[in-house]
């Protein structure tokens, strides 16, 4: 006979693993160091990305000046300020995204909390009713 | 507001029976004015610049996830440019790839608001804009808003000098990035926009009635009102009942959206206070608004009495023949 209880929680395990948390729960198996470092990580990447990007859009602009004067530019100081003005982002993208990734972890790992306390439940149910194991592909995760 | 309250309850169970339909008509439909508005603002390839290509990609799009949608609409807007300057694409693909890089890879889902700004200025609904991201998201719409009004203005800038130079060269993509660069109408729209949304999202947050109905009214006119003074300012030419009726149409359309989320029965606010060991509080609790739908069903009482009666006199009858 269909148990509506045991029915109600696996359809929420079914929509968390789905729908609603599918990103906290594939990331849930980080350690915080690793969750941080990987996301610190990718946003240097992305970052760096956007940075070098931008430099070619204002070489193409500049590209008459540069190729008029490519003898009488100052490389020293152009390099200079380019490496500079990017040291700078790293470093502000690096702060922002440790601050903003370390409070997430922290946001997801309530959001696993519940998810687990959900499994619990319904491995509970199987216990009581002395069924087969939960099967971990019964939610379609 | 009962007939509302019944026709968003309606609503809200017919999508949920017929979802599954819906869904794909509606990115369908979506999907065609994203095209339908691009074509509008810079369809210069023939071949792309047609109501059955629209149809094809928007039916496409039914088939993609909205990250990849997102990402063909910028491939097809590259592919307008590229027409007529092939250097002038490549900056705006590089631009359109900064953007993607430096901000949606982190907040991905603002990629939709920033796409609306384009195809709302096109539309003529771009002043409700503010005022439903000041509802739904709050400060941090600060930067969609920059970055969807800097896309069109973007947009405009690349059709105005494509329209008074024949040049396809360097020149263009400086030309270009020189007059977009100083326009001083599109800082001073991002201003608007910005503390439009900042103004909503103040006044809604407000612990009075209304608060969202007030957030919609005070943003829409405070919008309408600096948008008319930037216009002014900037000799900008406009058909003002064009504009007033997108205006009008585009908050009429909010308040909808905002009734449909979350429909608050002021008559019902309760405030309560209590305290536990470390705090007192005082909480306002706003109810919300929900009417039962009327099922209509007919029974019909009786209905085997008069099957029985029936019978019963054909009985008699026959009864009375025999005799």
């Amino acid at each position: 006979m269909v148990n509506e209880e045991k029915v109600r929680i696996m359809t929420q395990i079914a929509l968390d693993e789905t729908k609603n948390h599918k990103k906290e729960i594939s990331e849930g198996e980080y350690y915080k160091s690793d969750y941080i470092r990987s996301h610190v990580i990718s946003a240097v990447w992305n970052i760096t990305v956007s940075y070098f990007l931008f430099v070619c859009l204002a070489v193409i602009y500049h590209a008459d000046y540069i190729f008029v004067n490519v003898a009488r530019l100052h490389y020293e100081v152009i390099g200079f300020l380019v490496l500079g003005i990017y040291a700078f982002i790293v470093l502000l993208s690096i702060l922002l995204s440790y601050l903003i990734y370390s409070k997430k972890y922290i946001k997801n790992k309530k959001v696993l909390d519940d998810y687990c306390s959900k499994l619990e439940e319904l491995e509970h149910f199987y216990e009581q009713n002395g069924e087969e194991e939960v099967d971990d592909t019964i939610t379609g995760a | 507001m009962t007939q509302l309250l019944v026709l968003r309850e309606y609503l809200q169970q017919f999508y949920q029976k017929k979802s599954s339909v819906i869904n794909p008509v509606f990115r369908f439909v979506i999907g065609f004015i994203v095209f339908f508005s691009i074509n509008q603002v810079i369809g210069y390839h023939p071949a792309l610049n047609h109501w059955y290509v629209e149809c094809i990609l928007a039916l496409a799009g039914v088939l993609m996830s909205g990250e990849m949608l997102l990402f063909f609409v910028a491939v097809f807007v590259v592919v307008h440019i590229f027409y007529v300057s092939h250097i002038l694409a490549v900056a705006v693909g590089i631009l359109l790839a900064i953007i993607y890089f430096a901000y949606l890879k982190f907040i991905p889902e603002h990629a939709y608001y920033i796409i609306a700004f384009p195809i709302a200025f096109s539309l003529n609904i771009a002043c409700g804009l503010p005022v439903l991201m000041g509802l739904l998201l709050g400060p941090v719409a600060i930067f969609p808003t920059v970055c969807g009004v800097g896309i069109y203005y973007l947009l405009r800038t690349i059709t105005s000098v494509m329209s008074t130079s024949a040049d396809a060269s360097l020149n263009l993509y400086q030309a270009v990035i020189q007059q977009f660069l100083g326009n001083e109408e599109m800082y001073a729209m991002m201003a608007v926009f910005s503390l439009i949304t900042i103004l909503v999202y103040l006044i809604r947050r407000q612990e009075k009635d209304f608060a969202f109905e007030m957030a919609i009214l005070a943003g829409g006119v405070a919008n309408m009102v600096l948008i008319l003074v930037i216009n002014y300012i900037f000799n900008v030419d406009i058909n003002m009942l064009l504009f007033l009726l997108g205006s009008i149409v585009s908050l009429l359309l909010v308040w909808v959206i905002q009734f449909m989320r979350i429909p608050l029965n002021y008559a019902g606010v309760e405030n309560l206070q209590f305290e536990d060991d470390e705090y007192y509080y005082y909480v306002r609790a706003v109810p919300k608004m929900n009417i039962a739908m009327k099922d209509k069903s007919i029974k019909r009482f009786n209905v085997r009495n008069v099957a029985n009666n029936n019978k019963q006199q054909e009985k008699e009858k026959n009864e009375e023949i025999e005799l």
